[in-house]
C-alpha cells in the first residue's frame, strides 16, 4: 500500500485507527486494520486492483459524518478514506458546472462558486465538515432542499473506480448521455459500488433575494398543521424547517440568538427568488401561518440575522451536548399532510420509553429528526433508544413514509428494510449491486438484510459534539 | 453488436397465442398492428393487458416461446432507438390506465403506466397542481412510455426532467415478477434509486406498470416571448445578456434554420408564476433587448406557442432527427459545424434547441433528389464528431425506415457500456424486453 499511496497515506496505529471506528452514528463501532488515504483516481484504482487481488474487502469513506453507520467496517478490514483526494478541478460559471475530487467539502464548493453568483444547492446541516462523495453517496438533502432538489438533482456525472479497479465515467458534462441512468442508481447507493473519486455538480444562480420568517407557536402539532397547510396551498418556499420546544431551549442556552424560550415550537420558513414577487409569497406564507395559531411571526431584517438564524439551525445538534451525554439522530418521513400525527406519535412513544425526544427538521418535505437523548453508561435507556427509534421508523411507514429521507439504511437500519420492500424487491435491488461489485466485496454487510452481521458491537462512547 | 444475437431462440408463435388465449390477455387487430408498426416493421402481434398480473404471464409466456415484447403505450415514439433484432409483439398498456392515488395536500400523484399523459394532468389539474414534465403530444403519450423514452420538453431549463420527478416505480421484470423502488413521499433514500434505471432505458430492462410523481402548483400566469436575431453571432450575445439578468426563466429556446444565410433566427423566453413576477420579467426582458421588436403572448396563446415548442420534435417529417447533447456554450460553435454539413451535402435543416440546456435537435429534411444511403451516414458521424469536438455527443432519434439500417443510431463509444449491458443481463437475461432498440445493441 505504501509503494502506491506514499508513507504517509496509510494509517495503522491501533489508536489513530481509533478515529476511524464509527461515524455519526455512534451505538455501533468497529475499527478498520489499516485506513488508506489515496491522492488521485489512478492511485485508487491501483488500491483497489491490490485489495482485489488479495481478496481483501474495504469500505469507502468520506469525512465520516453519515448518520446511519455507512462507513462502519464489518468485515472490510481496509478503510479507502478520500480526505486527500480534496480538489476542486474546474468551475465553469457560464455552463454552471464544477468538477470536484470526492474528498472535497460540500460548502467550499458554494464558497469558490459564489463570487460568480452561483451555488451548490445540496446543504446539509453538516455542510462545514461533510464531502461530496458522501453527499453523492447518500443523496443527502438540507434545509434548501425543498425547492430545488436533493443531490441527485445536482450531480451530472461522476467517476467511479469499481471494486476490481476499473475506472469508468458514468454521466458527464453534458445532460442526456446516452444509455442507462447509471449515475442516478449510483447516486444515493451508500458506497456499495465502489469508489467515487470526482464529480461533475451543476451549479445555481444565487437568488435575487431572500425572505426569511420565523414564525412562533404554542405547539409542535400547531406549527405541523401549518406546514401542511402552506405545502397543500401550493406555496414552495426555498426551505421549511421546524425546532420544537427542547431543540429551542438548547440552542438559544448556546447561542443566544434570541429564540422564544417558551415557545412550543417555531418554523423557519424562507421564500426566495425574484425580489418583486417575494413579499406577496411571504405574506401568504404569514397568514396561512397566523391561521394555524402562529402566536408571533417575525422577520429577518438583513442577511446578518438571516445568516445568525441558519447557524443555529445548521448547528443545533451540537447545542445537544448540553443536554444528554449522547443522542441519537433519527430520520425518518412522511407524507406532509401527516405530520401533525407523527408528532403525536413521538411524543407518546418518548413517553412511554420514559426517554426525552428533541425535533428539529425539515417539515416541508415531511422529513423528520427525532433526536433521543441518552446516556450510554446506562444499558438499560440505551437500548430503550434503539426500541423507541425502530417504533418512530414503523409509524412513518404506517402513515405511508419512509424509514429515511436523507441518512441513509446502512448498518442502522437494515433490519427495516422488508418493512416498506418485499424479498423480491431487495433481490432486484442486490442484483444491481452485484453488477457493479460482483464479489461483494466494497462496503460488505451495508443495507440489506441478507447481509450477514459479523461486527461485535463495542460499547458506545461519548457522542463528538459537531 | 452482442454475441447473443447467434442463438437468438425462433419465436413459437402458435404456442404462445394458445398461452395468452388461456390467460384471457385480449389480443389486438390487424389494425392495431399496422398502428403500431416500428421502422417500417409490423409486430406479429399487439396485446391489451388489463392488470399488472396480466402483464407478468405475457412476460412468462414470452419468455418461454421466445417471443420478444416491445413495451409500449400508444405508439407514438416508438421510432426512437434501434432498429428491433428479431419479429416482436408490442405488449400495450394502454388497458392500465388508472389514477390510483392523487394527494393534493402532499403533492404527489400515483398512476398507471398507461394513462395518457394529458389525462394525468387535467386530474391533477384540478386541484391546481402539473406535473412539470412536457412530452411531445401528451394527448398520444403514456406515463410508462414518457419514462422509457424520457421525453423532456422546454421547461426542463426551470423544472428538471421526468428522473427529477419520479419518486416511485413498479416494474414487472423480464421474469414476470412485479418490483418497486421508491415510495410514494417526495425524500426517500431507502434502498437504491432504480427507478432512474428505467428512465430512459427504452423499455429493455422491464414494464413500468405504475409510478409516482411530485408535483407543482399550477402557474397562476404564463407568456412567452419571441425574439427574432438576425443572426448566431447576435443570438449569442443575447443569450448572454438573458443568462446574467436578473430573470428566472421558465424556458430558453433557440430555433433556426440551416443555412441561417439571409433567415432569422428566434430566442423564446417563457416566464411563469404570479402575474406580478411575470409582467416584471417581461419588463427585464424588453429593456434587455432595447427596442428590438419582441413578440409576446400570454394566457391562451401563450399555451399554443408552448405547445407546438413541445411538439416541434415529433411533428413534421425528416430524412432524420437528430439530437446532440452540449454544454450550453458549444451551441453557436455546433450550429456552424451544421452550416458546414449542410453546405457539403446540400442539405437543409430546422434546430430547436434547450438553449439553457446544451440539447439540440436538428431535423434533417429529405432533398428533392434522393440521397443516398451513404451521405446520410456520413452525415451523421461528421456531426457526431463535430459534437465530440465540443465534449458532446449525438445520436440518431429518428430516421427515414430506408436508411435506418445504415446508421449508427447511438454512437460508438458509449461510456460504461460493459456495466450497461450487465444491467441488461442481470434484469433480462433472455432479452425477451425490445431487443436490439438500446445502446451497444441491447
Ligand atoms: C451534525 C450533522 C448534521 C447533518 N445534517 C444532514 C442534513 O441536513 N442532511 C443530510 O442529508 N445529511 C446530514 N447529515 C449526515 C451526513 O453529513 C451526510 O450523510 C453526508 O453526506 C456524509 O458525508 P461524509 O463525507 O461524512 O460521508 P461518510 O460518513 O464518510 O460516508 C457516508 C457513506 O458514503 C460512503 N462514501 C463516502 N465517500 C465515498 C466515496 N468517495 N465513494 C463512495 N462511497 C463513499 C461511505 O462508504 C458511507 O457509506 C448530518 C450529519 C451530522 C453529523
Amino acid at each position: 500500500m505504501q509503494d502506491i499511496v506514499g508513507d504517509d497515506g496509510v494509517v495503522s496505529h491501533p489508536t489513530e485507527l481509533s478515529v476511524y471506528d464509527c461515524d455519526g452514528y455512534t451505538l455501533e463501532k468497529s475499527a478498520p486494520d489499516i485506513v488508506v488515504l489515496p491522492r488521485s483516481t489512478g492511485e485508487v484504482a491501483a488500491v483497489l486492483k491490490l485489495l482485489r487481488r488479495e481478496g481483501v474487502p474495504f469500505v469507502p469513506r468520506g469525512t465520516g459524518t453519515g448518520l446511519s453507520g455507512g462507513c462502519l467496517p464489518l468485515g472490510a478490514p481496509v478503510m479507502v478514506s478520500l480526505t486527500r483526494m480534496n480538489r476542486i478541478l474546474d468551475l465553469d460559471p457560464v455552463n454552471r458546472r464544477a468538477v470536484v475530487q470526492s474528498g472535497v467539502i460540500n460548502a467550499w464548493v458554494s464558497r469558490e462558486a459564489r463570487p460568480h453568483g452561483l451555488h451548490f444547492v445540496p446543504d446539509p446541516s453538516s455542510q462545514m465538515a461533510c464531502s461530496i462523495g458522501g453527499n453523492v453517496a447518500e443523496n443527502s438533502g438540507g434545509p434548501h432542499t425543498l425547492k430545488y432538489g436533493v443531490t441527485t438533482n445536482h450531480v451530472l456525472g461522476v467517476t467511479l473506480v469499481l471494486p476490481d479497479g476499473e475506472v469508468v465515467r458514468l454521466g458527464g458534462m453534458t445532460e442526456d448521455a446516452p444509455g442507462y441512468d447509471l449515475l442516478g442508481v449510483t447516486v444515493g447507493s451508500e458506497g456499495t459500488f465502489g469508489v467515487v473519486t470526482e464529480a461533475v455538480l451543476k451549479l445555481h444562480p444565487l437568488p435575487q433575494a431572500c425572505k426569511t420568517l420565523l414564525a412562533v407557536f404554542d405547539s409542535v402539532a400547531d406549527g405541523s398543521a401549518a406546514v401542511s397547510a402552506i405545502i397543500a396551498g401550493g406555496i414552495v418556499p426555498a426551505a421549511l424547517e421546524m425546532l420544537d420546544h427542547m431543540i429551542i431551549q438548547a440552542v438559544e442556552d448556546a447561542f443566544h440568538f434570541g429564540f422564544p424560550r417558551n415557545a412550543g415550537a417555531v418554523l423557519i420558513a424562507e421564500l426566495d427568488g425574484l425580489e418583486a414577487g417575494l413579499e406577496r409569497a411571504a405574506g401568504r406564507v404569514r397568514n396561512v401561518c397566523e391561521a394555524n395559531g402562529a402566536t408571533e411571526i417575525r422577520v429577518a431584517r438583513d442577511d446578518r440575522e438571516r445568516e445568525a438564524l441558519w447557524k443555529c439551525r445548521k448547528r443545533a445538534f451540537g447545542a445537544l451536548g448540553r443536554l444528554a451525554p449522547n443522542f441519537c439522530c433519527q430520520d425518518g418521513v412522511v407524507p406532509p399532510n401527516r405530520l401533525p400525527e407523527i408528532m403525536e406519535r413521538i411524543a407518546a412513544i418518548g413517553k412511554a420509553h420514559d426517554l426525552r425526544i428533541g425535533n428539529v427538521f425539515h417539515a416541508g418535505d415531511g422529513n423528520i429528526h427525532p433526536i433521543l437523548l441518552y446516556d450510554e453508561r446506562d444499558r438499560d435507556e440505551t437500548e430503550r433508544v434503539v426500541a423507541a427509534g425502530r417504533e418512530i421508523l414503523r409509524e412513518c411507514v404506517r402513515l405511508g413514509g419512509s424509514p429515511t429521507g436523507e441518512h441513509g439504511i446502512g448498518v442502522e437500519k437494515v433490519a427495516l428494510m422488508p418493512l416498506i420492500f418485499t424479498p423480491d424487491d431487495l433481490r432486484t435491488m442486490e442484483e444491481v449491486r452485484a453488477v457493479f461489485d460482483p464479489d461483494d466485496c466494497c462496503n460488505p454487510n451495508k443495507i440489506f438484510p441478507s447481509a450477514e452481521r459479523q461486527v461485535e458491537v463495542r460499547a458506545p462512547r461519548r457522542q463528538a459534539a459537531m | 453488436m452482442s454475441r447473443t444475437s447467434l442463438i437468438e431462440p425462433v419465436p413459437a408463435w402458435d404456442g404462445f397465442d394458445d398461452d395468452l388465449r388461456l390467460s384471457r390477455v385480449a389480443a389486438g387487430t390487424p389494425a392495431d398492428c399496422a398502428r403500431f408498426t416500428i421502422d417500417g416493421i409490423q409486430p406479429e402481434r399487439v396485446l391489451f393487458p388489463d392488470s399488472a398480473e396480466q402483464v407478468c404471464r405475457i412476460l412468462q409466456i414470452a419468455s418461454v416461446r421466445g417471443v420478444a415484447l416491445v413495451p409500449a403505450g400508444f405508439g407514438a415514439h416508438l421510432g426512437l432507438g434501434g432498429s428491433l433484432l428479431r419479429p416482436f409483439a408490442v405488449l400495450s398498456l394502454a388497458a392500465i390506465n388508472a389514477l390510483v392515488d392523487h394527494q393534493p395536500a402532499n403533492m404527489t400523484v400515483t398512476a398507471q403506466a398507461g394513462m395518457r399523459v394529458a389525462e394525468l394532468q387535467d386530474a391533477v389539474a384540478q386541484s391546481g397542481q402539473w406535473l412539470p414534465v412536457e412530452p411531445p403530444l401528451p394527448e398520444a403519450t403514456s406515463v410508462g412510455g414518457m419514462i422509457s423514452a424520457d421525453l423532456n420538453g422546454p421547461s426542463r431549463f426551470s423544472q428538471g426532467t421526468v428522473r427529477d420527478l419520479l419518486i416511485g416505480i413498479t416494474v414487472a421484470r423480464a421474469d414476470g415478477t412485479i418490483v418497486k423502488s421508491g415510495g410514494r413521499v417526495v425524500k426517500n433514500v431507502a434502498g437504491y434509486d432504480l427507478a432512474k434505471l428505467y428512465c430512459g432505458a427504452l423499455g429493455t430492462l422491464g414494464v413500468i406498470v405504475e409510478a409516482t410523481f411530485k408535483l407543482r402548483a399550477l402557474p397562476a400566469a404564463v407568456t412567452v416571448a419571441r425574439i427574432p436575431c438576425s443572426d448566431m453571432l447576435e443570438a449569442r450575445e443575447l443569450l448572454e445578456r438573458i443568462r446574467t439578468a436578473p430573470l428566472e426563466p421558465r424556458l430558453i429556446e433557440l430555433l433556426t434554420p440551416v443555412p441561417t444565410a439571409g433567415s432569422d433566427c428566434v430566442i423564446v423566453v417563457g416566464f411563469s408564476g404570479s402575474e406580478e413576477d411575470v409582467a416584471n420579467q417581461q419588463e427585464t426582458l424588453r429593456a434587455l433587448v432595447h427596442g428590438k421588436m419582441i413578440e409576446e403572448r400570454a394566457g391562451k396563446a401563450a399555451a399554443a406557442a408552448l405547445a407546438e415548442l413541445r411538439d416541434a420534435n415529433v411533428r413534421g417529417e425528416a430524412l432524420l432527427k437528430l439530437k446532440a447533447s452540449l454544454l450550453p456554450t458549444g451551441l453557436p460553435a455546433f450550429v456552424s459545424a451544421l452550416e458546414d454539413a449542410s453546405a457539403e451535402h446540400g442539405l437543409t435543416m430546422a434546430v430547436q434547441a434547450h438553449a439553457g440546456n446544451g440539447i439540440v435537435r436538428v431535423h434533417v429534411r429529405r432533398p428533392e433528389a434522393e440521397a443516398t444511403h451513404r451521405s446520410a451516414g456520413t452525415l451523421v458521424e461528421e456531426l457526431r464528431a463535430g459534437a465530440a469536438a465540443l465534449g458532446g455527443v449525438l445520436i440518431v432519434e429518428q430516421a427515414a425506415p430506408d436508411i435506418k439500417p445504415e446508421l449508427d443510431i447511438w454512437g460508438g463509444e458509449i461510456e460504461a457500456l460493459p456495466l450497461m449491458r450487465r444491467i441488461k443481463n442481470a434484469l433480462d437475461p433472455k432479452r425477451v424486453l425490445s431487443p436490439g432498440r438500446f445502446v451497444g445493441g441491447i
